[in-house]
This record gives structure tokens, sequence and C-alpha cells, in this order.
């Protein structure tokens, strides 16, 4: 009996031996010596899911305890972003004289909130996933669960803060009229992209934080830089327009950075989706050069969506199977 | 002396021998009807750890530029450890403090991997390992009930079903009106231990797993515990507990393991394994005094010899003045 290899042949045995065995043994959990390796996925997938009623309520209870349910909550989530909003639209326009031609200073201030509030969110989703498995300490070294639960868990949280601010970007979109159409349906899709992108990460950073304790403050820092490498402030074609217009600022490669952010197209996407993809940022529309552009929502280009979403999912890919092949070594590292 | 002591062990090894030899053979009776709650074959669990207590980037970068390699020790919490646990079994487990007991309960829960050996757990597990885990202080006592019940696995409805029964269980209206509608911080430590005792033994298991928990709250309490184990036991739910409290252990448990140094040294019979251990334990204490008394007494013997030699500096200091003089 005790040499029976396969668990499942063993529990065959034994309910054929007793036709009524006091406690079937329908769980059998075997623990052995770990390696760097995926646990079986279909159990693994199995448990999550069976607990994602955890991991949801985890999320709502966080920001509950922190008051986020109460109104001045729900208002703090809204007026650290605008109060930042604020701050970056002093910085691009005192600084960066950008509200010109063809750009007013309303316009402006919607779409540097168009960029900053989806920023934030990503940000956000990484930030809490990071501290998700250190922060967890009790919880792993006195439970067995899929410790994916954890990242999920703050995704949801990062999600539930996101919402009530987008509600209030809408607001203030709607008093800019930008003329909607039907294109600004694509932001759902791009919604999801940029979460499962922003979700892969974390999950990466929840493990490496893990093993270098100091990236949690290390983290803000290259996420500050990532904004400004990525058309968060100011929009793609601006970047490109500047670039090519000779006696221009900005240097020729600027442009190759903006390419190879992997972040690039999600919120370049979202951008254009919202507030368009005109050469100056967000502005409100005009004729420029031999080509008109409108200050609407414009349907993105495919290309640059399915890059986006192949990011995503190599982000996922990878932040998952980092983070699930060690997951079994937290509770001794904590 | 120490050869005495040497002996003794042996004695007790042999005793725990004895008492091994006929266990397996009553056990093994009863595979043959259903396979153990719990098996565990030759379990190796170590913790390595590194000098560092806090890893960093920082430290890391460092000492890939001055090419130093971090030291690791190697903390073996358990060593090589075997033993079945029948369905039905209430295992009490004992031993001293760094023995290795909750290394076992974690290893059994599958929280920490073992570095060597297999576990098989059969039927759902519930581990009282920390009272309140996943609990928000910020939370009532109710909504942490949800969260609770949530965090060991448990859906929505179920608990819902259950609620009723656990917020009687922690019975915190007899300590004060309301308070499970309280958030918990403001809860006094045993009124946070009832809730998440209370919840931690309702999630209805197979095989519950406790480290220490009965220790929490007052005498009542840990009465209206002790039943609710014992009815648990009843149910022929099997029970490992980890207690330093060894009368609990002697009154619930019908069947004992002793660990020191994470080695098993025996299992058996509560009251046997209680009575060696405690055996043993005075014996360590004895052993323990009469080294203190020695290094004492070796203390005051230096203490003399050195309090002769200054007499005896004196006196020649005296002689060698009064000469002078």
């Amino acid at each position: 009996m005790a040499t029976a290899t396969s668990e499942t042949a063993s529990v065959e045995e034994a309910r054929l031996k007793t036709p009524e065995p006091p406690r079937p043994a329908e769980q059998v959990h075997v623990f052995e010596p770990y390696r760097y390796a995926l646990p079986k996925l279909g159990p693994y997938f199995r448990d999550v899911w069976s607990r994602r009623q955890f991991a949801t309520h985890m999320a709502s209870s966080t920001l509950k305890g922190q008051h986020f349910d109460s109104f001045f909550g729900q208002f703090w989530l809204v007026l650290n972003p605008m109060l930042l909003a604020l701050v970056y639209f002093l910085l691009t326009t005192v600084l960066g004289g950008q509200s010109g031609a063809g750009t007013s200073a309303m316009n402006h201030f919607v779409g540097l909130l168009t960029g900053l509030f989806a920023f934030f969110y990503t940000r956000n989703v990484i930030q809490f996933a990071a501290s998700s498995i250190t922060g967890g300490g009790k919880m792993i070294i006195n439970m067995s669960f899929p410790k994916i639960l954890l990242p999920l868990s703050t995704t949801f949280t990062a999600m539930l803060m996101y919402f009530p601010t987008l509600l209030v970007y809408a607001a203030f979109y709607v008093t800019v009229h930008h003329s909607v159409t039907i294109n600004i349906l694509w932001i759902i899709p791009i919604f999801v992209i940029q979460t499962v992108f922003s979700f892969g990460l974390g999950l990466l950073f929840a493990a490496v934080t893990l093993y270098f304790r100091d990236m949690s403050t290390l983290l803000p820092y290259v996420l500050r830089i990532w904004m400004y490498i990525t058309p968060v402030l100011f929009s793609l074609s601006y970047v490109k327009y500047e670039a090519s217009t000779p006696g221009s600022k900005l240097p020729h490669w600027i442009v190759n950075v903006y390419k190879w952010d992997p972040f690039s197209p999600i919120i370049n996407s979202w951008n254009t989706a919202l507030v368009g993809d005109g050469p100056r940022p967000f502005w409100k529309g005009g004729q420029l050069g031999d080509h008109y552009y409108a200050a609407a929502s414009y349907a993105p280009q495919l290309t640059e969506i399915a890059v986006g979403a192949v990011c995503a999912v190599v982000a996922l890919v990878i932040g998952a199977w980092y983070f699930m092949s060690r997951e079994r070594e937290f509770a001794v590292r904590l | 002396m120490s050869s005495l002591s040497a002996s003794e062990t042996v004695e007790t090894v042999e005793t725990a021998e004895s008492v091994q030899t006929p266990a397996p053979a009553a056990i093994a009776e009863k595979p043959l009807e259903s396979p153990p709650a719990i098996k565990v074959e030759d379990l190796h669990l170590y913790y390595r750890t590194k000098a560092e207590a806090n890893p960093t980037l920082k430290a890391a970068l460092i000492r890939k530029v001055k090419r130093q390699k971090v030291e690791q020790k190697v903390i073996k919490a358990v060593q090589g450890v075997s033993f079945e646990v029948p369905h039905g079994t209430v295992l009490g487990v004992i031993g001293h403090n760094g023995a290795g007991k909750s290394t076992l309960l974690r290893a059994l829960s599958g929280i920490l991997p073992p570095t060597q050996g297999r576990v098989e757990v059969r039927g759902r597990v519930s581990t009282l390992l920390a009272l309140g885990v996943g609990f928000n202080q910020n939370l009532t006592g109710r909504e942490n009930i949800v969260l609770g019940g949530l965090a060991q696995g448990w859906s929505k409805d179920q608990i819902r079903e259950k609620e009723n029964s656990i917020i009687d269980f922690a019975d915190l209206d007899t300590l004060s009106e309301g308070a499970i509608d309280r958030p918990m911080k403001t809860y006094s430590s045993g009124m946070y231990a009832r809730v998440a005792f209370a919840v931690g033994v309702h999630m209805d298991p197979d095989i519950l797993l406790v480290d220490e928990a009965l220790s929490a709250g007052d005498a009542r309490f840990k009465e209206r515990a002790t039943e609710k184990m014992l009815e648990l036991c009843e149910n022929a739910r099997t029970i490992v507990l980890v207690s330093h409290g060894l009368e609990t252990v002697r009154h619930m448990s019908n069947h004992c393991i002793w660990m020191d140094h994470g080695n098993l040294v025996q299992s058996g019979d509560p009251d046997e394994v209680i009575d060696n251990y405690i055996e043993k334990q005075h014996k360590d204490r004895e052993e323990a005094d009469r080294k203190k008394a020695a290094a004492e007494a070796k203390e005051a013997r230096e203490d003399e010899a050195l309090a002769a030699k200054a007499e005896k500096t004196k006196e020649a200091l005296q002689k060698v003045i009064g000469e002078d003089v």
C-alpha cells in the first residue's frame, strides 16, 4: 500500500477495499521537497478559483479598513491624483511652455489627467503587489494557500481605487466636450490589457521584493522615471513631431526610448481613444502642416493594441512563472 | 557522572522503542480499512538562514563588488521524523522550545516545504497556528469572521450559515455588549483570541492542526474550547495539538509524540510519554543545577585562591615595606 506510486491509485484501492470508509479521502495533499518549478497548474488554479471570494473580499475590506468606503475617503482617492495632475500641469505649462498653439489650458489639463489616472492605476497595481508578500507575512507563515491570491487581491484594491477616479475624469471630460465617438469603447479592451500587463509586473516585483527588501524603496523612483519615458504627460506623436522638427530641443534618439518601452503602446492607445493623438500634447484640435487633427476619441492603431497585448501576455507569463515557481519558498524566506 | 546520565538516556530510548514496537502493529491493522490521515516519512526540514536579517539589493551589490559570499547557517529544525496518524486520533506533540514542534506542524499543513522526506495528508485541513490570521484590525468582529473564514478557504454562503454559531461560541456579549460590531482594534487580546479561535474550530475540518491556541482566553473560555475540541475528536476528526500545557495534552490526546532538537524521542500513550518527558525535564534541571553548582563552586574556589594570592602579595609587600622601613 505504502509503495503505491500514484496517489489516485492508492485512493481507489482504499475505496475498493472498504465500500464505506469512515472518511472518504477526497483530498490528498502530498508535500515533498520543492524545486524551482511550477506547481501543478490544474489543482493550483482550482484552489485559486475556490478562494476567489477571499481575494475580492480582502480587497474591499482593505479599502473599508482605511475608510475608503466613506465619502471623504473616496474624495481623497480622487483628490490625490488630481493634485498631482495640477503639479504636472504647472510643470509642463510653466516650465515647458507647452500650452501653446492649439491647446487651451483646460484641454491640456484633461489631457494630463487622461494619462496620469491610467498610469497611477498601473503604478498602484505594481506597488501594492510588490508589498503584498512581504506585508502578508503572518498569513503566509500560518496558512497554506496559493500565494498568488495576495497580489491578486491588491490588484482588486487598486482597481476599486481606480474606478471612482474615472468617474471624476468623466466629469472633466464632458466639461471640455471632446467629441465622443463609438471609438471610445476601445478603452475597455485597453483597460483589460493594461490590467494584465500591470498584474504581470506586480507578480514579478512581489517575488523580487522578498529577496531584495530595499526594492520597495527603489520601486517608486523606478516607476516615476518610467512615467517620463512613457507618453503619459504628452502624446507619442508629440515626441515624434518634436524630435523630427529641425532645430528642436529633443534629440532624435528619444523616439527609440518611447518605441521600446513596453507600456508605451498601451498608454498611447488609451490616450488616443480618449483625447486623440495630436502632435501638440492633448490639444483641442486644428490644422497643423497639411494634416487636420481633431480633438476627439480616435480608434487606436490596431498594431499598437496588438503589440500592447503581446507585451501584457509576456509580462504575465514571466511574472506568473517567476512568482509561482518560487512561492513555496516564500514561507521560509519571510 | 556523565556515563551515568548517558546510560539513562539509552534507557529512555529503549523504553521508547519498546513502546514503539507494538504501536505500528496496532496501527497496521487500521491502514487496511483506511489510509492514515497523516503520514510522515523521514521528514527533514532545515532553515537556511543568511547572516543578514534583511536581504537587500544594496547588500547584494556590495557583496558582488567585494566578491564576498553570504555565510549561510543551516538550522535543522526537524531531522528525520516518521509517524502515522490514523483518522480520529488526537495527537499531542510535546517538547521544549525550539524542539521543532511548530515547524513540524507547518510542514503538515503544507506551509513549509520539506527539505527531505514526504508528508501525506488526507482530508480538509484547517490550521490554527496563530490566532486571527487574515483579520483586519480596523474591521468589526463580524466582518472579520467572514474574512477569516474566506481565508480558510470557505465560501461566503458557508460562512453565513455558521456565522451565528461562531458569534455564540465566541460569546463576546457577556464581556462587553455589542462588541462583535465594533472594530477589532478595540478588543482586548482575550476577546480577539475568542473570535479567532471560534472561527478556526467552526470550519469543520477533517484535520485540525492547533498550535498553542488553547492557551488563549480566560479559564471559562478555555473550558469551552476544550469541550469543543473534544466534540471534534468524537466526530472522528483528526487533531494534531502542539502544546506546552502537558495536562491539556494528557487530557485530550490519545497518542503523543515527544520531540527534542528535531528528533522524535518517543511516541506512544500520552501518560507514558508525558511522564518520561517530565522525568527528563527534572533530570535536565538537576543536571543544570549540578552544573551551575559546580560552576559556582569552581568560581568560589578561584575567588578563594585569588584572595589567598592577594593576601600573600600583601604580606610580601608588607614584608618588603617593613624591611625598607
